[in-house]
């Protein structure tokens, strides 16, 4: 399309002052925006997309490989104590 | 096969040369090892654990269960946690752990925090030691103990020796210790008795203990130790043993908001986020105020707050939310830049239940735990686990003229490199009616004419887009690499020219 010799225009280049929804809208800074959901203002003045996440490892099961441990006997009584036996399994890891 | 949430997370770099990632799971610590999920300790099912690195040594509290340890080749309930008080919380700081919101004998003392003595040889004791079967006799100092190990847990000259139940209840003080099972008192007891309960020791200081509130967690702020209650918050000078509060900031009901960074220690309330340097303490959350006072948000207190150490950013999951004028959240989260100062949201699929940062092979990462029996990474990739991120910034109304004057908008000039799946939706803001004296908005989104097929592209408004005012949303929702959104350039034209 031709530009059109009385157009004027205004730049958005400059974001960095983030969300605010403190003011109205008529107190606001230029560089403010009203909201910004997944987005970061990394490079600055600009915006662009937040990173994601990844599992680690497997979904955690009953059936994960159990480690030895010690057995515990508190000498109070009134205090819970766990008893534990040391074993070694070698059941499917998760 | 059932899903159970991960109630604790902390990352260990063993001396040895192991890095591992601890999730409590179900009834169960879990270390993440070469691959793997390896199965510890047996614990109370579903318990929110907290953890602490010392002594190359990972030490785990919740609440209920006896405090355990994991070394990197087994758990152990009976080692360096022996004869230490029941915790909520836990936190390691100038060479000691301390343990806050207890229990002794069943106990609980929720504003007490009790630290363990200085380490030797690579192991520590506590200080505590209690039991049932106190034997006292009348008109005597002497007292024992048949179960007690009043020197091996170095219970010491001064201490506080409470009976806490029987015809001598009161506190005492000890003169010495003769062994393990003897400890002569500053003064003869009244009675002889029997099995009577008591605990002697002197680790320990309450933070507050009048208000009829609670200890929530531990931070660190200027080499202090932060202690949040509910309603208060407090810092701790372990050297010079002072406890101060921390004058016109509330505490906090979400112990796992709790995050440091950068000197400061923040935390969510629901009033706000708050910080401190460990003078004074600020809110910071003004410019977003709007989410603590007027969205719904379905549970503060289940707040998650980590640190991203690459961008400097103190992020706070708070979980599903609403805000007044709409707009719905699955994982609300508030991202705060401590550089720049600025907020941001995002908005996960999955809720959040723990955090922990990992120094993993030299990488500073972050992990969370979710409610369904998975650990991931965050911040990293280009998709939620797959899914596409989907994602939008609204601007504020831009009025090129001013407020009072009408343009009529002609096309937006996009400056997005990367973006082909960016859509740009426009409202029209105080249009012209057909009466004088009356301006009316666009209530719905309208969508620019246009594709982002390069980095500089033209858009255009449907026709007649008179008003005074136009306000510009952004969107995209895509699993690849992000686009980078450098510049929008409105064009318009004088309403009398147009």
């Amino acid at each position: 399309m031709a530009t059109n010799l009385t157009e004027k225009n205004k730049d958005l280049k400059d974001v960095s002052g983030g969300v605010q929804t403190k003011t109205t809208q008529f107190l606001r800074k230029d560089n403010q925006v009203e909201s910004a959901t997944n987005v970061s203002f990394g490079p600055i003045g600009g915006i662009e997309k937040i990173e994601g996440y990844s599992q680690l490892g497997n979904t955690i099961t009953t059936s994960s490989t159990s480690s030895s441990t010690t057995s515990s006997t508190s000498t109070s009584t009134s205090t819970s104590s766990t008893t534990s036996t040391s074993t070694s399994t070698t059941s499917t890891t998760s | 096969m059932a899903a159970y949430k991960v109630t604790g997370l902390h990352s260990h770099n063993f001396i040895s040369g192991s890095e591992e990632l601890i999730a409590v799971w179900h009834k169960t610590p879990l270390a993440y090892r070469s691959g793997s999920w390896i199965r510890g300790a047996t614990l109370t099912d579903g318990l929110d654990a907290y953890m602490a690195s010392y002594l190359d040594k990972v030490f785990l509290v919740n609440g209920t269960d006896n405090n355990c340890e994991y070394n990197g080749n087994y758990w152990t309930f009976s080692e360096n946690t022996l004869g230490s008080p029941i915790a909520k919380y836990i936190i390691s700081h100038e060479s000691r752990l301390f343990l806050y919101n207890i229990k002794i004998l069943g106990t609980r003392y929720p504003s007490r925090v009790w630290f363990c003595d200085l380490p030797s040889l690579g192991t520590v004791t506590w200080g505590l030691d209690y039991g049932t079967d106190l034997v006292t006799t009348a008109g005597d100092a002497t007292i024992t103990s048949a179960t007690a190990h009043f020197k091996t847990r170095n219970i010491k000259i001064g201490d506080p020796f409470f009976i806490t139940t029987g015809t001598n209840r009161g506190e005492y003080s000890v003169l010495s210790v003769t062994d393990d099972n003897t400890i002569e008192l500053t003064e003869n007891l009244t009675f002889t008795a029997s099995g009577s309960s008591f605990w002697v020791g002197s680790n320990w200081f309450d933070v507050g203990t009048e208000d009829g509130d609670e200890g929530m967690g531990f931070g660190i702020a200027s080499n202090e130790i932060v202690c949040l209650k509910k309603n208060s918050a407090y810092r701790y000078n372990v050297a010079g043993q002072t406890l101060r509060q921390i004058k016109d900031v509330p505490g906090t009901i979400s112990p796992k908001s709790i995050v440091n960074w950068g000197g400061y220690c923040y935390w969510l309330h629901p009033s706000g986020i708050y910080r401190t340097g460990g003078g004074v303490g600020e809110k910071i959350s003004n410019a977003i105020e709007h989410i603590f006072r007027t969205a719904t948000v379905s549970d503060f207190t289940g707040t998650v707050a980590w640190v991203n150490q690459l961008d400097s950013t103190v992020n706070f999951s708070i979980g599903s939310a609403t805000f007044e004028d709409g707009d719905s959240f699955t994982n609300l989260t508030i991202s705060f830049d401590t550089n720049s100062k600025i907020f941001a949201y995002r908005d996960y699929p999955k809720n959040f239940k723990v955090a922990a940062p990992w120094l993993r092979s030299s990488n500073p990462e972050v992990y969370i735990g979710d409610d369904s029996s998975g650990v991931f990474q965050m911040d990293t990739g280009t998709s939620f686990d797959g899914n596409n991120i989907p994602c939008e910034v609204e601007y504020y109304t831009v009025y090129p003229s001013g407020e009072e004057a009408v343009v009529t908008f002609n096309r937006i000039r996009s400056y997005i490199k990367n973006g082909p799946d960016v859509q740009i939706f426009y409202k029209l803001i105080y249009k012209p009616t057909n009466q004088e004296d009356v301006w009316t908005s666009d209530e719905t989104w309208n969508p620019m004419i246009g594709s982002q097929v390069s980095d500089r592209v033209d858009w255009y408004f449907l026709i007649d887009a008179r008003a005074s005012g136009v306000k510009i949303k952004v969107v995209e929702s895509g699993a690849d690499e992000s686009f980078v959104l450098e510049k929008l350039t409105i064009y318009y034209s004088s309403a009398a020219n147009s």
